[in-house]
């Protein structure tokens, strides 16, 4: 066997074959291989040896976590995606319910035929607006009476942008 | 079969991942615990490590290739034995000014059937004996610096290669070798004659 002939110890990691070692370099390879093999059954043996408390309290952590991943999994999509069913969703709820009411101030602003510039460009903010984790707590703080007042005047600006 | 572990395994059986990553967790649950204890030296602290960790994993990594699960477990079991740790350091400090005696030590009057169940460990002595090389050797890995101590256990004890410790340490594959090697040569030490 050459000296280039890489072999495994104990612990199966490489290690170079005798020849270019010397005795007291080998004995401390030997040494540390006995010592990460002992090491080894000790802990196993130790972690063999639990008492039946311990386990069973792992065994209700494991169960435990995968029960909530299984019970996500088995929700419908749009569930998740809202985050209901007590998990977290993609989408925060209180964000989709802003960007709906975009969309219906949109709807009920723009008559057929009106350039969409102005307004256009005011929705996207009000989007963004609404869209913030700040803003959404300020609107369901019960501030019903500002978010009629901007929906009226999204309407009023619409008319505005027409008569000029 | 009580009727939440029925429903445990009707929801397990159902979904792929749900049952990899249950036979993962149960693969390394043990060793975890082990790792934690050591590290933590209080076993309802390791155990709720160990418990936070499962629940991170399944909530944030489930989605992840299985073959990272391993690294990722004990990189965010050692983030939350670090967290215990500091809040340790915070709460001794705070109730050293504080007169009255912890709840541990007042006792636990509700009995654990799974505690009173018989036991089929070997002989009293033969225990003994086992217990005590374990012990010693438990000591001395536990008095190891926290880097060399993790680095050993997750490349010795779990079994990780370089680059899957250095993953879950957070750390490069020189850094990994570096505390591996200056563990052996602290347990060497702590060891003394009694080491092979």
């Amino acid at each position: 066997m050459s000296t280039d002939d890489i072999g495994t110890n104990a612990a199966g990691r490489p290690q170079p074959a005798g020849g270019g070692q010397s005795g007291t370099a080998q004995a401390g390879s030997a040494q540390r291989t006995a010592l990460e093999r002992d090491a080894r059954a000790a802990l196993d043996a130790s972690a063999a040896r639990l008492d039946a408390r311990i386990q069973s309290r792992l065994n209700q952590a494991r169960h435990r976590a995968v029960e909530e991943l299984a019970a996500r999994q088995q929700r419908p999509a749009w569930q998740r995606w809202f985050g209901m069913g007590g998990g977290f969703g993609l989408v925060p709820a209180g964000a989709v319910a802003g960007v709906a009411l975009v969309a219906v101030v949109l709807w009920t602003g723009r008559p057929e035929g009106r350039p969409g510039g102005m307004d256009t460009a005011a929705a996207f903010e009000d989007i963004e607006l609404l869209a913030d984790a700040d803003a959404l707590d300020l609107s369901t703080e019960a501030d019903t009476e500002f978010v009629e007042w901007a929906a009226l005047t999204a309407g009023e600006s619409a008319d505005t942008a027409v008569g000029t | 079969m009580p009727a939440r572990r029925a429903g445990c395994r009707a929801l397990v059986s159902t979904t792929p991942q749900a049952r990899a990553l249950d036979e993962f967790l149960a693969s390394i649950q043990r060793k975890a615990f082990k790792i934690a204890q050591l590290a933590l030296r209080h076993e309802d602290d390791a155990l709720d490590a160990v418990q936070d960790a499962m629940l991170s994993l399944a909530h944030t990594y489930a989605g992840r290739p299985a073959e990272e699960w391993k690294p990722l477990f004990y990189r965010i079991l050692d983030n939350r034995i670090l967290d215990m740790q500091r809040r340790r350091t915070v709460r001794g400090r705070v109730m050293s000014w504080l007169p009255f005696k912890s709840r541990d030590a007042e006792g636990d009057d509700e009995q654990d059937p799974i505690e009173q169940a018989p036991s089929h460990e070997p002989s009293p002595l033969a225990r003994l004996e086992i217990d005590e090389s374990i012990a010693v050797l438990e000591q001395a890995i536990a008095g190891l610096p926290d880097r060399q101590r993790q680095c050993f256990l997750l490349r010795n004890f779990e079994g990780l290669d370089v680059a899957e410790t250095a993953a879950a340490m957070g750390c490069s594959a020189g850094s990994v070798k570096t505390h591996y090697f200056r563990a052996l040569q602290a347990l060497r030490e702590a060891l003394g004659d009694t080491a092979p």
